[in-house]
């Protein structure tokens, strides 16, 4: 097990590597001077020194590789530059939003993952009879409806029509607890943070804050795993493993709970690990719907801003997130995989 | 108890799957018995309804939408029920064993694991000592480090071994019957040997009663006490190996010994002709398509399994060959 | 070709995709006629009824009402679809042909090539779609033109594994091989054998990803960096509506006409080219197309 994280982790540098090319190339499309915001630390350094003398400090004249050089110096010291559209450091806002989309992440795979085995296996166990043909229907149709519609159809829903589960991140009591002196943020995380804290409520606003936005973004999702999940049970159904757990006295439920279910996961684990990219453009949408401050937003009002330091640190903010997010999902997969477990750690 | 009440009776058992309408027979009004102590050898060509026969003594198909199961099975004098009833599995003293091992073990979990789950499941036992019981059972089917190979999980082991674990969680079951469907089919040549001696000790030792499935001629005379030929999902003769193997009464036994050039060749039993596709029950013998001794007879009417000589069966018009 | 048009048809998602389909390309091509442009040269800016920032209902000049800058809802539907049409065939006849040459190539000459190609798929796989595009245009600068290129930037690498995938099993086959040794060219060999075995995949993909490729270049506008301001497009004309949602007190759903025809509409748009490739997919036998 040890090994095969190992192994797995050595490689994230090469890819990390890889990418930090890709989006620091993005920096070509700019002019030197547009460039020199994505070096400089603050709004005054822009001002202080002339554009000739930034652009001769971060050697914006010279080849692309020096540059490029220039650039991680400065982001291995915590430097990601300036951005004009949130008014503060990049570094200083990306740890405000990062944290935002990571629960909101987080709270779209719970509901791919537990959604879709539990209806998954409902729609298995009444295999081509009523509940199932509901199951199918609502897949079907929730996987074909755009996301911002099924947020726009929430919000009415639930915020304008039944005044319940309001947009943003947290109401305006729990938002003054933790931007009190008191209030150690240890993670960043609303959900772990205010459990840390001893603040219960300030749990209890954040998630019910979380629900609308990781629904609405889901949902096609949801539809996929369910598919998955049910054809992989009944699939699973037919193993040979099988008549041995009955034959040992399980029930039907418990042949179910504890052999069939576990193996039919699998594929939608896999999925999961699919669905991130997918999840963190649906973030896009969501964020900006339900006036949720995580790294969606943050991107968005960075593009109207033409923020480019933003957009580009944005961008590596994002792939360092779906880089640990796979991580974890493949390592999960080899916990409920023995096989693969096995066959890399070899 | 009586002494000599047979161990298993069943009688006129009937299964049938439905598919898109069409109704497959897959056994046929079969009737059979098996005594306490005895190793019952069922062989027949392929699709004659072996394994369907098995997975209804075993209670693994049960009367439903799809599948219908009639007769009635008596074990040590109980009536088995043939409707779903997964309670019955938790007592019932019926093992049984696959033909592909390594299908027929949980690939998530270590092997350790899955033989301490029957202890856990039926008699409630700790975690441990249902650990230190699984141990002695990998010992008694002859795996000589226990604890090295219980934290593995089924596609570390050979097939030889997957098959070993198998028969101990069939052991912890404390069977009163272990059902072998094929055990030695899907193993290299020199492991079949070993597990077949693993199964003739442990007959020995527990006097255990098996039904083998087996297409090996070989296997049979080494083995079983007695054996039934299937056909077409019935039985056509049944008698002691011996008996049959020296007098074969049904031409299709005649004909299945005589296939046999030399004992143990493991190829499956070919039809001698093409057998029909048992969709509809035929009219008359369901051998008479195919058989060398055809009397006018045998096109309309169903012969009886009568006992011929003592102990031997045959459900033929002209047993033996003579008339 | 007739047999399958009636098997689409006798599909009964097939018959309303087909339906939705049509209807939508009928509008986009009728609307001049459906909805006369004040200013021919200028035909995709929306018609504007004043400059008043509260919305107007439906009255006799807007008969769908207006948006928040007096913009006209029903020209804006009307024009919409060609925009979201126009935008959607280019698109995704530009992904399909760079990434069935490109899968194509690298199947058919296969080793490093193909090795290379395919991590670079893999790369663009793991890359958020919608996230990438707005990256994009921002670097390149507002302006459909720009969109549709960073489109088809992210958008090609499905056709690229399709494409392969198909190439490398009729590489396999005996009467390609026989083809080969008998000298027929490469460009010969994929037109004649592989182009139409890959086809239908193709074309299912294509289907798909016509409604996909719309929606994202709404998301883009919905959040308020697609299109200029006053386009014609569903997407923008939903940011537009966006300030109106919670209608006003006691009456919830006083700015209903803000949003509900622009869902409408992106929801019927994309849900016919959906279910058409969906039914197509069946139709064809590969449901696992997309
Ligand atoms: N679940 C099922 N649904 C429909 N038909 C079935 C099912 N299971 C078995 N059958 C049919 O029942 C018949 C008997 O099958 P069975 O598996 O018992 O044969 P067998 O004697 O074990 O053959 P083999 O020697 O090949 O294992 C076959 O014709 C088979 O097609
Ligand atoms: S009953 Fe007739 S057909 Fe059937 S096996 Fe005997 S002789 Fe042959
Ligand atoms: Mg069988």
């Amino acid at each position: 097990m040890a090994i095969f994280i190992f192994k797995r982790v050595i490689g994230i540098p090469v890819t990390l590597f890889i990418l930090s090319l890709m989006i620091f190339s993005l920096v070509l499309f700019l002019s030197p001077s547009e460039r020199v915001a994505v070096f400089v630390s603050s709004s005054d350094a822009l001002q202080s020194a002339s554009l000739e003398e930034l652009i001769e400090r971060y050697g914006l004249d010279q080849p692309f590789y020096v540059q490029y050089g220039n650039w991680v110096k400065e982001l291995l010291r915590g430097n990601l530059g300036w951005s004009s559209s949130a008014r503060m450091p990049i570094s200083e806002a990306l740890a405000l939003r990062i944290p935002a989309t990571i629960e909101l992440l987080f709270a779209g795979q719970v509901i791919l993952l537990f959604g879709g085995i539990y209806l998954g296996t409902l729609a298995a166990e009444k295999e081509n009879r009523f509940t199932d043909h509901c199951i199918r229907l609502l897949t079907i149709v929730g996987g074909a409806i755009p996301e911002f519609l099924v947020g726009l159809f929430l919000l009415i829903l639930f915020y304008v029509t039944f005044d319940l589960l309001p947009p943003g991140r947290l109401g305006m009591l729990s938002t003054d607890i933790v931007n009190a002196p008191a209030f150690v943020k240890y993670t960043g995380l609303h959900l772990v943070d205010s459990l840390l804290n001893g603040q219960p409520h300030v749990f209890m606003d954040a998630f019910s804050h979380l629900i609308l936005p990781s629904m609405a973004y889901s949902l096609g999702g949801l539809a996929a795993t369910v598919r998955l999940m049910r054809s992989s049970l009944l699939d699973n159904l037919s193993r040979g493993y099988v008549p041995t757990a009955r034959l040992k006295g399980l029930s039907n439920r418990q042949v179910m709970t504890r052999h069939v279910r576990r193996n039919a996961m699998l594929p939608v684990i896999t999925f999961m690990g699919m669905r991130i990219p997918v999840l963190l453009s649906g973030s896009v949408i969501v964020e900006t719907i339900f006036n949720f401050p995580g790294m969606g937003m943050f991107i968005v009002t960075a593009a109207q801003g033409l923020d480019f330091p933003a957009i580009i640190a944005a961008s590596l903010a994002v792939s360092v997130i779906i880089i640990i997010s796979n991580l974890i999902v493949d390592i999960l997969y080899t916990v409920l995989n023995p096989q693969i477990r096995l066959d890399i750690s070899r | 108890m009586e002494k000599n009440q047979p161990l298993l009776t069943v009688s006129n058992l009937t299964v049938s799957f439905k598919n898109k309408g069409r109704n497959v027979n897959a056994v046929n009004n079969l009737s059979l018995s098996m005594e306490k102590g005895e190793v019952l050898g069922l062989a027949g060509e392929s699709g004659s309804g072996k394994t369907v026969t098995a997975m209804a003594l075993a209670g693994l198909l049960a009367d439903s939408k799809h599948t219908s199961v009639k007769g009635d099975i008596f074990f040590n004098g109980t009536p088995l029920p043939t409707i779903p009833n997964t309670n019955r599995f938790k007592s019932q003293r019926i093992s049984m064993i696959f033909q592909d091992p390594l299908q027929s073990l949980n690939p998530a979990f270590t092997v350790g694991r899955q033989i301490q789950e029957v202890f856990m499941v039926r008699k409630k036992m700790t975690k441990r000592r249902a650990r230190a019981l699984s141990l002695d059972l990998l010992r008694q089917v002859k795996i000589s480090s226990p604890e090295s190979v219980a934290p593995q999980y089924p596609h570390q082991l050979s097939g030889g071994m997957c098959q070993r674990i198998m028969i101990a969680i069939a052991l912890a079951g404390e069977p009163e019957l272990l059902i072998a469907d094929e055990p030695t089919t899907a193993l290299d040549v020199t492991i079949q040997a070993q597990i077949l001696q693993l199964l003739r000790q442990l007959h020995h030792t527990t006097k255990t009663p098996i039904l083998l499935i087996t297409h090996d001629l070989g296997i049979i005379a080494q083995f079983c006490h007695s054996l039934a030929i299937m056909l077409e999902g019935n039985i056509i003769e049944k008698g002691r190996v011996k008996d049959i193997f020296a007098g074969p009464l049904h031409p299709y036994t005649r004909g299945l010994l005589d296939s046999i050039p030399i004992l143990g060749r493991k190829d499956r039993l070919k039809a001698m002709a093409p057998p029909r596709h048992s969709v509809n029950p035929v009219r008359g013998c369901s051998f008479h398509g195919r058989c060398p001794r055809k009397k006018k007879i045998c096109e309309v009417k169903q012969p009886e399994l009568r006992e011929q000589e003592p102990g031997h069966f045959v459900r033929c018009f002209t047993p033996g060959g003579l008339s | 070709m007739k047999k399958q048009a009636k098997a689409l048809v006798q599909h009964p998602t097939g018959i309303i995709g087909i339906i939705l389909v049509l209807f939508w390309v009928s509008v986009a091509i009728l609307a001049p006629m459906l909805a006369p442009p004040q200013d021919p040269d200028n035909a995709y800016m929306m018609v504007r009824h004043g400059f008043s920032s509260l919305p107007n209902p439906p009255n006799g000049q807007s008969p769908w009402g207006t948006t928040s800058g007096g913009y006209d809802i029903f020209y804006g539907i009307i024009w919409g679809s060609r925009t979201a049409l126009v935008l959607g065939l280019v698109t995704v006849l530009a992904t399909a042909t760079i990434g069935a040459l490109a899968g194509g190539v690298c199947a058919y000459y296969g080793g490093i090539l193909d090795g290379v190609c395919m991590r670079i798929v893999d790369l663009f796989m793991g890359i958020p779609f919608l996230i990438a595009v707005i990256v994009m245009t921002t670097v390149w600068g507002k302006g459909m033109d720009k969109i549709i290129l960073a489109l088809i930037v992210f958008g090609w690498h499905r056709y690229a594994r399709m494409m392969r995938s198909e190439v490398l099993v009729v590489k396999e086959q005996e009467f390609v091989l026989a083809a080969k040794n008998m000298g027929a060219s490469p460009m010969g060999i994929f037109f004649r054998h592989v182009l139409p075995n890959a086809l239908s995949p193709i074309i299912i993909l294509m289907s798909i990803n016509i409604g996909r490729m719309v929606l994202v270049a709404a998301s883009l506008s919905f959040v308020g960096i697609g299109a200029e301001p006053g386009f014609a497009d569903w997407g923008q004309m939903l940011n537009f509506s966006r300030n109106w949602i919670s209608g006003i007190p006691g009456a919830p759903f006083y700015y209903w006409y803000t949003y509900a025809y622009a869902s409408v509409a992106i929801f019927t748009f994309v849900l016919g080219w959906t279910l058409l490739g969906d039914a197509l997919g069946t139709m064809y036998g590969k449901q696992e197309a997309y």
